[in-house]
């Protein structure tokens, strides 16, 4: 109940500077910046989120009704993009494309003196789409295939003796029956655009993350950066509910019988074809980032000095465990509350949770700053970043990701374990510990994966709180890119990409248990 | 009367489910409530083990006030075992552990014993190792009827006990439950929509009809 309070506070706070006097800085913001700020943003998020979508439902669609050459290696690999950070991506193909990268280098020495550069400039909106779409994809991948595998079986089948065409299935059956679970999918993928420091700093694009950072750490004005973050959560609370009506206008699944789907098996161009797709969708989303990172760390591992190195990855490793760990038990204690209790204070305190997730780390970490300020009011504590406060604040940011896994493992086994347990003498929490925490394992751990791939991977709330000479691994890519040494970013950014691609493993071993 | 239910009444979200009910069970004996679906069959045996609080009327089981105006015993000090319709069975467990898990505390030294024994009641012994997921449904019932009699019940709730047996099964069921159950001299209330079941199975007969 506490925790639930101090999040409510924290979050508060950012409303209460919309109604306050503005800086003078303000004037200016509103006259030359805000509108390309939301117009930029809105485009990146609208036009990334929709192309991610559609290989995501695309990808989804194909794995789960057709039977092909490879397809379950497929169904494997097309999770893995969401070990590589985006804003890895976006230095790795920056690069490639550039005079020195890859691509023109290799070009030039098979003799084509003359390369047309024309032909590999882009603009750096069409690069933040283009990896947007490759790295959060999986994210519909995930959600749409989980329910086509439940739902579509008697459906597809109908569909299928009244003669309906592959195209056909897909587009009239399959997408809006899915629709529900591409959308949920399409909301994290907006919410992960929206939070994104890396990407658009890195190519210079004006959204809101980096319009808050500038008007904070740049300009120095902490209110308008603060005024800044409320607008921008104001957009995401729109945006959140707004799903909300969706989904509760489209509520279906519970109706449907579930019944397991018999793959159609496909032969010929078509197999051809739909294995072409899908090699070129991982080629771009996996093979040629990481193979491109273990050239780079040929060429710079020589550069790396190791005891530093040593340091950060002790610092990266340490953060992840303990906030991963913070968050779980922390989401237990919540979980089981909501779970226990019927009241709409429970329910409220399930959803509030999530307001952590929903908005991005820069806004967090001017919350979290200012939240210590407020308290400094109230008792004698040190303002400067600290590590207390990153932990809070990554645990402020992460908590619903943690707490959604947990509480829906919770749902589905349900109370009747637990009343079972207490029918035979033991109480709650015996019947906790005994019984519904060594089934609630995998969802623990699911949760705890997550949580720890994002934290690993998260930059703007770990730059902006982070104490003085504090590395992390995400820190160092960032560093290394702004200094354009980017070459040099291939043995921390391989580092992220494995630690996650490990655990993301793991959780897809799971997911794919469940789902048989 | 070993247990006595006066005037119990039960509603949830403005719906009256349970209104004012009153039945008196001798110790030893089964009974059966009849009952067609919704008419708060489940929701009765959850009231008594204690997993739902009444809104009003009061119980008293073997001497001790279970619930009235001021008690709540909550369902783990009850000592009355439920057997689910679906059975709950642990899925991380074994059916030995399942069993195991069962036995009270002040037991735990003949918690062999005890496994031992009800394991060879409900013809489980080359079993025990298997997890709930290798056993068919009729092995899950009875592993499920064992361990709520590990813990020794004083009384003991059946839901809807024959709904997830084929015909040939149920029969059999039927007539080895009556042979445990009168063995233990345990007193049972099982609660069915199946009038076959309950004359076999039952010393008395209560049909809930909604008006009870």
């Amino acid at each position: 109940m506490i925790w639930i309070l101090l999040i409510l506070f924290v979050f508060a706070e950012a409303f209460v500077q919309l109604f306050a006097a503005p800086s003078e800085l303000w004037d200016h913001i509103t006259r030359y910046v805000l509108r390309d700020v939301i117009t930029q943003t809105v485009l990146l998020v609208v036009i990334s989120s929709f192309c991610a979508s559609l290989i995501g439902f695309a990808a989804a669609y194909i794995i789960t009704v057709y039977e092909f050459k490879g397809r379950k290696i497929f169904s494997f690999l097309l999770y893995l993009p969401l070990a590589i950070p985006p804003y890895i991506a976006s230095y790795i193909y920056s690069h490639m494309l550039g005079y020195t990268g890859l691509i023109q280098t290799v070009l030039r020495s098979l003799g084509f003196i003359r390369v047309d550069s024309s032909l590999f400039s882009y603009s750096s909106m069409q690069m933040a789409v283009f990896v947007f779409t490759i790295t959060l994809y999986p994210y519909v991948y995930i959600t749409a295939k989980g329910f086509m595998q439940k739902y579509l079986g008697n459906v597809l089948e109908t569909a299928r003796t009244l003669q309906k065409g592959p195209l056909q299935m897909a587009m009239s059956i399959a997408l809006p029956i899915s629709a529900p679970a591409i959308f949920a999918g399409f909301t994290l993928i907006a919410l992960e655009i929206l939070s994104d420091f890396g990407v658009v700093m890195y190519l210079g694009i004006p959204a809101f993350s980096t319009a808050i950072y500038r008007s904070w750490i740049t300009l120095g004005d902490f209110d308008s950066a603060l005024r800044l973050s409320a607008i921008l959560m104001l957009f995401v609370l729109a945006f959140l509910l707004l799903q909300h009506q969706m989904r509760k206008s489209k509520s279906m699944g519970a109706s449907v019988r579930i019944r397991p789907l018999r793959r159609i098996p496909l032969k010929g161009w078509s197999e051809v074809g739909i294995i072409a797709l899908f090699v070129g969708i991982i080629m771009f989303a996996l093979i040629i980032p990481v193979g491109q990172l273990v050239l780079w760390f040929n060429v710079s591992y020589l550069n790396i000095r190791w005891n530093q190195f040593g340091q950060m990855l002790f610092n990266t490793l340490t953060l992840s465990i303990s906030v991963s760990v913070m968050i779980v038990l922390i989401a237990l204690i919540i979980a089981n509350y909501t779970r226990l209790s019927r009241s709409w204070l429970s329910v409220l305190s399930g959803k509030i949770t999530l307001l952590g997730y929903s908005i991005p780390g820069s806004v967090v970490a001017m919350l979290v700053i200012f939240f210590f300020i407020s308290l400094k009011r109230v008792i004698p504590i040190n303002t400067h970043t600290t590590l207390t406060m990153l932990v809070f604040g990554l645990i402020l940011r992460y908590l619903g990701l943690g707490f959604q896994n947990i509480e829906s493992g919770m749902r589905k086994i349900g109370m009747k374990f637990n009343d079972a347990s207490r029918l035979l003498g033991k109480n709650y929490i015996q019947s906790l510990v005994r019984v519904d925490i060594p089934m609630l394992i995998p969802s623990i751990f699911a949760g705890f994966a997550l949580v720890f791939i994002d934290v690993i991977k998260e930059l703007p709330l770990t730059l902006n709180l982070r104490p003085f000479n504090y590395h992390t691994l995400a820190t160092q890519v960032y560093q290394y890119a702004a200094d354009e040494r980017v070459v040099e970013s291939a043995v921390p950014s391989l580092l992220i990409i494995l630690i996650s691609a490990l655990l993301l493993w793991q959780v897809i071993r799971w997911i794919t248990k469940e789902e048989n | 009367m070993y247990l006595d239910i006066h005037d119990l009444s039960f509603q949830y979200d403005e719906t009256r489910l349970i209104d004012a009910f009153s039945c008196g069970i001798e110790e030893g004996t089964i009974t059966a409530i009849l009952g067609c679906s919704g008419s708060g069959k489940s929701t009765l045996l959850r009231l008594i083990s204690g997993l739902e609080m009444p809104a009003k009327g009061r119980m008293v089981l073997d001497g001790k006030i279970m619930f009235d105006h001021k008690t709540f015993t909550e369902a783990h000090l009850r000592q009355i075992g439920l057997v689910f319709q679906d059975y709950a069975l642990f899925p991380h467990m074994t059916v030995r552990k399942n069993i195991e898990y069962g036995v009270r505390k002040s037991e735990v030294k003949r918690k062999k014993e005890i496994v031992r024994r009800l394991l060879q009641m409900v013809e489980l012994t080359e079993d025990a190792h298997k997890y709930p997921s290798e056993c068919s449904g009729g092995m899950q019932q009875r592993v499920a009827i064992a361990r709520a009699l590990a813990n020794h019940p004083k009384l003991l709730l059946l839901d809807e006990p024959f709904s997830n047996l084929d015909q040939q099964l149920k029969e059999r069921m039927r007539i080895l439950m009556k042979q445990w159950f009168k063995e233990q001299g345990a007193t049972v209330i099982l609660v069915t929509h199946d009038r076959q079941d309950a004359a076999y199975l039952a010393d008395a007969i209560i049909e809930l009809d909604g008006e009870q």
